[in-house]
């Protein structure tokens, strides 16, 4: 297993199982080209649409009306450093990270703590459990009420409130960490309990670790569904020192999105940039796929 | 049964673990939520001060008046065209993509971290990228149209806009549906396929009796988060056309009505028109495909 | 095992993050009300108006040490919401009442239909009554009446706006020989010249699709003499939606659409003043409020404002109709109503405010304004009394009604906006949606 792997480290997991590729290395088949011709489409149709984003990013003012799908002459970053400071995102980003980390984190332990007895039907009214969060994903749209509720708790135009109502929305976390413990065996469980392994260790030592591919997506769908939350943060961050960075882009989308597609293009990639580091960085730390071992 | 049980600790273990995530959820997503049933029987309006009075089924039945009706029947419709065709392209491509990008190709990662790139930017910023590609003169697209010596206006064709829409969506929602059979496919033991490759199996009976069968709680898990959020998604229709008659869907309307008016109690009342057209929906698939899972 | 360490670790900063920004977050709020008091103002998100606000209050600071005006905004429909959940909270000082249009209560024609967000809250007490504030008198009579209500005043008016006219580039018409036209046949050869010379004659927003229900708005006021006697006459049935009028609305208005720009159904809204500053079209049907718009697209550009001439006769195609702008209230559940007198007192002083109605854009609220050159011009086409109200503020809704009448006439449904391109036939259609409404009316 070599450079033909993205996940050195996994193991008998992988679907596409090393040893083929030693194998038949690189031996030439329609079938193989077809593969790079189709990853090739999907990476231009992503790719090209992104770099569109950025071009216009890297244009001078003006430039952009004046020729849409030129390459930028300019490469003009100074862009960026008006976007920054006109859209006062500096203040905000802090805001941000706080409210995307704490979160995300919580639910994701959240997730966990709930899916994994439901999973199991540890529980009574197990499969009811499991049904109310299926509905939670489609709730009735309940504003007046919800604030109503913030309102009289003093939540209202806090940071605590705000993260809670965030963390409330459990979203798909919960199914997600249900489906996939439903492919790992319940052996292990009953193996741990006769050694005397006591729940909550279990459950952190264990069922964490095994999950980690699935925690993975979670964490980061979380993170991605707070940190470009509008709506909520509209309502329930009334004073401009709380406000995130999505709140700011939409203000300055307002401000400068009368033609000023430069700044705008600039302002945009930077509310995006956190976001696609922590992805990144997150995806190599959750999906590099060090399941194995465990479950023998 | 619980394996933990034979200590107190490991009976009370899961409901402890239960509780926090649950008693947010109920808090703050449910009770508001089923506060929306009441409120669907007033005429509330949202403002401070202003008396508000039971009108029984008024609300509903405005929905469904004489002037209403063909108008609010076509937006459902249009709502389930929307959610059925994204849902099938989008599950039959991304289960595609995920064993395409498995780690089979040189630099899988990288092309699955590209694809998922439009999730992690959010849908104010997909919806920008996309105005500016459908911008009908001097946009990217309209000149590859014109090179083709034709020329549209794209977003702003009443014909043309909707089919639009259900491949942005697509194109935006693709890298969480293919993240999670991503993590479903690492979760299948590789002597299988060896297992298959021996008995002779060629790569389409590979994927259909090994892999498919497999990943069947992902593609439960898959179908009903994306039916249940196209049958929800507004926000994206909302930043490439508004709310107009030849693009508008019912989750939509409950946005318009609900942020854009004083009617709150009218607002509750379509909240749960829809509520009750997902639940359906949902429900019926999930049951349906948990059964599938059983036989596959 | 590292993996539940690496949880653990993030876990723990993420918690020790929360813990330390909340305690932040408090004392930073705490502090906030010891040293200064904060005036909190609450509007729409529009850019110019932003900006002349924020230069009232800087003012206001300098001259109430330890006070801070802190201006908030909410774009789009999130504004509505925005405003009752702050109300609700009792979070802010100063805020829109009336969004536009001034007071309108129902008139007697119109049954079941609810009265305005801004007359249920006078009714439900939410507004300070500042009738006896001296600095209203600084106002038009005229204006100040139309946001009474009961005889009293809640609203400190921001200006009006004109909605019924289209822009026009001088350059170009001088160019070829145009004059500004006076009748739908003058307008109709404006366009032949100037397509003829192969300048495209029009251009709108359509993909926003409101944009194109402008020049609606003008066809409307130009063919019917008496509009409000237009809303009566459709709520008592004797006025229809398929006579011989409204088809010519409905058959002008796809003209105008048909010598638009090629396809401007796609145009994005926020580029067009840009655009017509560019001198891509010699004409814009739009509302004043895109003056400055224009105006910081290209300073130096000559360009004018005319009523869209609908009628055929001069004398029917003489006024710019328009509409009153949001005004600025004081929610009775403020804690600062003497600083936000003091604010409003300010704004409405006669220099402070002609600064603040030349940056907005706005037609003035106050006589003996100096405007800007374009709406100095446009001072011929406004009435005696400085205004009239455009068809969107006269007409009445009828919440029962079908889609295509719930505003008409349905400039929407107009190919390339909408599929219609049979003008009668339309109108058919329309009248039946509103005829739905009355029948259905409880």
């Amino acid at each position: 297993m070599t450079v033909l792997h993205d996940a050195p480290s996994a193991g008998r997991l992988q679907p596409w199982p090393a040893d083929e590729q030693r194998r038949r290395p690189r031996q030439w088949s329609p079938w193989r080209l077809i593969n790079y011709l189709i990853a090739l489409a999907v990476v231009a149709l992503y790719v090209l649409p992104l770099l569109f984003l950025l071009n216009t990013a890297l244009k001078r003012p003006g430039e952009f009306s004046a020729d849409p799908v030129g390459l930028t002459e300019s490469l003009a970053l100074g862009n960026f450093v008006d976007a920054w400071t006109q859209g006062n995102f500096g203040a905000l980003v802090a805001n941000s990270v706080l409210y995307a980390l704490v979160c995300a984190a919580v639910s994701t332990v959240l997730s966990v703590l709930i899916a994994f007895p439901v999973a199991r039907n540890y529980v009574r009214w197990s499969r009811s459990l499991r049904v109310l969060f299926v509905i939670s994903l489609f709730l009735p749209n309940a504003i007046v009420a919800q604030f109503q509720l913030v309102l009289q708790l003093g939540l209202y135009d806090t940071r605590l409130g705000y993260m809670l109502l965030m963390t409330a929305g459990l979203g798909v976390g919960p199914l997600l960490v249900m489906g996939y413990l439903r492919s790992l065996p319940r052996e292990l469980d009953e193996a741990a309990a006769m050694d005397g392994c006591g729940y909550f260790r279990f459950v952190w030592t264990f069922v964490f670790p095994l999950c980690k591919p699935v925690l993975g997506a979670v964490f980061i769908l979380q993170v991605i569904g707070v940190w470009n939350d509008i709506i909520g943060a509209t309502i329930y961050l009334a004073s401009p020192e709380l406000r995130t960075i999505s709140l700011g882009l939409f203000t300055f989308y307002g401000e400068y999105g009368n033609n000023q597609w430069e700044l705008l293009a600039a302002a945009t990639l930077i509310v995006a940039a956190p976001l696609i580091l922590l992805y990144v960085f997150t995806q190599r730390l959750f999906i590099s796929g060090a399941i194995a071992g465990s479950l023998k | 049964m619980n394996p933990f049980a034979s200590s107190r600790a490991g009976r009370a273990g899961p409901w402890l673990g239960i509780a926090p995530g649950l008693a947010l959820f109920l808090t703050f997503a449910l009770v508001p939520a089923i506060a929306v049933v009441g409120m669907s029987f007033t005429d509330i309006s949202g403002m401070p001060n202003v008396p508000w009075h039971w009108v029984g089924l008024d609300n509903y039945r405005r929905f469904f008046s004489a002037g209403a009706v063909a108008a609010n029947l076509d937006v459902i419709n249009r709502t389930l065209v929307f959610a059925l065709s994204v849902t099938v392209i989008l599950n039959a491509l991304a289960l595609l993509l995920a064993v395409l990008l498995s780690g089979r190709l040189r630099g899988a990662a990288l092309y699955r971290s590209i694809v998922f790139m439009p999730v992690v930017l959010g849908v104010t910023i997909v919806g920008l990228i996309w105005s500016l590609v459908f911008n009908p003169t001097g946009g990217p697209a309209a000149s590859l149209w014109s090179s083709f010596g034709s020329s549209s206006s794209f977003l702003g064709d009443p014909k043309l806009a909707f089919t639009l829409i259900i491949f942005v969506q697509i194109w935006a929602a693709i890298g969480t549906t293919m993240m999670i059979y991503h993590a479903g496919l690492m979760a299948v033991p590789a002597d299988l396929y060896e297992a298959a490759r021996v008995d002779g199996a060629n790569a389409w009976h590979r994927l259909r009796h090994v892999t498919i069968p497999m990943v069947a709680p992902a593609i439960t898990a898959n179908m009903v988060i994306s039916i249940v959020g196209s049958l929800q998604t507004y926000q994206i229709i909302y930043v490439l056309t508004g709310d107009r008659p030849t693009t508008s869907v019912l989750a939509l309307k409950v946005f318009s009505i609900g942020f854009g008016t004083s009617e709150q109690g009218y607002a509750a009342a379509v909240s749960m028109i829809q509520f009750v057209l997902v639940a359906v929906i949902a429900l019926v698939l999930l049951t349906y495909l948990r059964r599938r899972e059983t036989q596959l | 095992m590292r993996s539940p360490r690496v949880v653990a670790v993030w876990s723990a900063i993420a918690v020790a993050t929360a813990l330390t920004a909340g305690a932040c977050g408090s004392d930073e709020s705490s502090s906030d009300d010891a040293d200064e008091t904060v005036l909190r103002i609450f509007v729409h998100a529009n850019p110019p108006t932003d900006s002349a606000f924020e230069k009232i209050n800087q003012l206001f600071e300098e001259q109430n040490p330890g006070v801070r005006v802190e201006l908030t905004t909410a774009a789009g429909v999130d504004f509505f919401t925005v405003r009752n959940t702050r109300l609700m909270a009792e979070d802010v000082d100063i805020t829109e009442g009336s969004t536009s249009g001034g007071t309108r209560l129902l008139p007697d024609w119109v049954e079941g239909q609810q009265e305005s967000d801004w007359v249920k809250g006078l009714q439900a007490g939410n507004w300070v009554d500042l009738s006896d504030e001296e600095f209203l008198g600084n106002f038009s009579p005229e204006i100040m009446e139309a946001y009474e209500y009961e005889g009293r005043s809640y609203a400190v008016p921001t200006g009006t706006s004109l909605v019924t006219g289209v822009f026009y580039n001088k350059a170009i018409f001088a160019e070829h020989g145009l004059e500004v036209p006076r009748t739908w046949a003058e307008f109709q050869n404006v366009i032949e010249v100037l397509e003829g010379a192969g300048v495209p004659a029009l251009i709108m927003g359509g993909k926003d699709a409101w944009p194109a229900g402008i020049p609606m708005y003008g066809l409307v006021q130009s063919l019917y003499p008496d509009t409000e006697e237009l809303d009566r006459g459709l709520w008592e049935g004797d006025a229809a939606l398929t006579d011989p009028e409204a088809v010519t609305v409905m058959e002008r208005l796809q003209t105008i659409f048909d010598h638009t720009l090629d396809h401007w159904e796609g145009i994005d809204y926020a580029t067009v003043p840009a655009r017509f500053a560019a001198g891509e079209a010699a004409m814009l049907p739009d509302g004043s409020w895109s003056i400055p718009a224009i105006q910081e697209a290209a300073p130096d550009l000559e360009f004018g404002y005319f009523p869209l001439p609908g009628g055929d006769s001069a004398d029917d195609n003489q006024y710019i109709a328009g509409k009153l702008e949001f005004s600025l209230s004081i929610p009775t559940s403020s804690d600062n109503q003497e600083l936000a007198r003091e604010w409003l007192a300010l704004y409405s002083d006669p220099e402070v405010y002609e600064d603040f109605v030349v940056e907005a854009g706005f037609g003035p609220a106050q006589p003996d304004i100096e405007l800007g050159p374009v709406l100095q011009e446009v001072q011929q086409y406004l009435p005696a009394g400085g205004f009239t109200p455009s068809w969107d503020q006269v007409f009445h809704g009828n919440q029962y009604a079908g889609p295509l009448a719930v505003h008409p006439f349905a400039f929407d449904n107009v190919a390339p906006i909408g599929t219609e391109t049979d003008m009668a036939a339309l109108t058919e259609k329309m009248q039946a949606d509103w005829q739905v409404g009355l029948d259905s009316l409880p």
